[in-house]
């Protein structure tokens, strides 16, 4: 076996390993000659190389007989043609050789048509109230029920009390699967129902105008329209547990209905009941002449962002037992 | 010259996929993706840019290759003599590693050269004559 000059050390023999990683380049006579030689000289002797020589030279064949396909020219100009429009455009008007201070106008100009395009189409005035104004700090002006028989003087005690709650109670929160609270109404449904509530409107101006401290002398009528009312009370009473009951009787007698989403009379604990109603205007004389039986009656009026129909109110009662 | 590399391209993805319909909708994209190329590098070579642009959607696209179930019809337009049996081929596509089967396509029936398809997949000659002799060798037992 003859020794190869593969080392400027020593001569050495080509390795099975390497002669079988050299057989590519020996295929495609990419070798030098010693090289060649050396791997030449393994291949006598090793039949695995040999037979691996062999298949790379069938494959090779192989390749050459199905590299026979033909594409028709009429596929070619369908590839051609630019499967998007934009750079068919491109294509067609010879975008890259344009100018390039022309191109960079063109594409300044697009990006500026971007810009506008985006600023007007997004509702800035939501996403600025949905990022400044979270909802449980939003200003509700009106809820208007449209229930023609809001505004008369009607007997409350003959709805049914099933009806969905329309105000949130302060002492409790909403159940899970409880029905939804009504929707705020826009303001411009307020200039709506204007004509339909005419009278009685005029009634409660001078009284918003009094409790108003705020309120401009220029326009009184807008400034009622957006203040509301709520009237809150705590009495103390003794026997409440006994009491309660007749208490929550009468309100209903009188044309109260719950307004939030517990009960009139609701017990919190057991000492404390808990009234959040709305209430006939018309009967809150009354009424407070009967709860005056049972405790000094003193219910404060507040300011309240919710408007009431014409003629009814809303009140929020805590009922205590009275500490001997 | 930008035929011949369209003519390349779509013989590429034929061979690659053994799917005329594919290699259609492949060969469409990646001559997209070639003229970008050469608007971007107009003094490369062609050679150099079909490698690139035929590697970006076959890898990108590679996922959607089903490889043993050809659909060579000659219905799409690619034409070939009846004798031509793809059998081994078809196996070879079967079975063979990844990137030893895309580098035998550029460099036995597109013919390009080592350096060219080298500097395509920006490695070394080295390296694509390592993966061409492997698949040689692999697709020889087919054949």
């Amino acid at each position: 076996m003859m020794d190869t000059p593969l080392s400027p050390h020593k001569k050495r023999k080509v390795s099975k390993f390497l002669a079988h990683e050299m057989l590519y380049d020996y295929l495609m006579n990419r070798l030098d000659p010693e090289r060649k030689t050396a791997v030449e000289l393994e291949l006598k002797d090793d039949e695995e190389n040999q037979k691996t020589l062999s298949n790379m030279k069938k494959a090779l064949g192989y390749v050459e007989r199905i590299n026979r396909v033909e594409i028709d020219q009429e596929l070619l100009a369908e590839m051609n043609e630019s499967s998007s429009y934009i750079s068919s455009m491109l294509k067609k008007t010879q975008f890259e050789k344009w100018p390039s201070s022309v191109k960079w106008s063109i594409e300044a100009l697009v990006v500026l048509l971007g810009v506008i395009v985006f600023l007007v189409v997004v509702p800035w005035d939501q996403a600025l109230k949905m990022t400044l104004f979270p909802k449980d700090k939003e200003v509700i002006l009106a809820e208007i029920n449209r229930d023609p028989s809001v505004g008369k003087n009607i007997n409350l005690a003959q709805v049914e009390k099933t009806e969905v709650p329309q105000f949130q109670d302060d002492e409790k929160k909403a159940e899970p699967g409880a029905a939804p609270k009504a929707e705020p109404v826009a303001v411009a449904l307020i200039e709506k129902d204007k004509k339909i509530q005419t009278p009685a409107k005029k009634e409660i101006i001078p009284e918003v105008a009094e409790d108003s401290e705020k309120a401009s002398s220029d326009d009184p009528e807008k400034k009622a329209l957006s203040t509301g009312f709520l009237y809150r009370g705590q009495l103390d009473v003794t026997n409440v547990e006994m009491n309660s009951p007749k208490i929550t009787e009468k309100i209903i007698e009188l044309g109260g209905r719950k307004a939030g989403e517990v009960d009139i009379g609701w017990k919190k604990s057991d000492t404390t009941y808990y009234y959040h109603f709305t209430f006939p205007e018309a009967k809150y004389e009354e009424l407070v002449e009967f709860l005056s039986e049972y405790a000094t009656t003193e219910l404060t009026k507040e300011k309240h962002p919710r408007i009431m129909p014409d003629g009814i109110i809303r009140l929020i009662i805590t009922v205590d037992e009275k500490k001997q | 010259m930008d035929e011949l590399a369209v003519r390349d391209i779509a013989l590429f993805f034929f061979f690659c996929l053994l799917d005329e319909e594919k290699a259609y909708d492949f060969s469409s994209r990646a001559v997209d993706e070639f003229y970008e190329l050469k608007r971007k590098h107009p003094t490369e070579k062609v050679q150099i840019l079909v490698v690139r642009a035929t590697y970006k959607i076959w890898k990108k696209l590679k996922s959607k290759i089903q490889r043993g179930r050809p659909q060579i019809t000659k219905q799409m337009g690619w034409t070939w003599p009846h004798d031509i049996n793809f059998g081994p081929w078809m196996e070879y596509q079967k079975n063979a590693i990844h990137d030893e089967f895309i580098v035998s396509i550029w460099a036995l029936f597109l013919k390009y050269s080592d350096d060219e398809i080298a500097n395509g997949l920006e490695m070394t000659p080295g390296t694509i004559r390592y993966r061409l002799g492997h698949a040689l060798k692999k697709l020889g037992t087919y054949v």
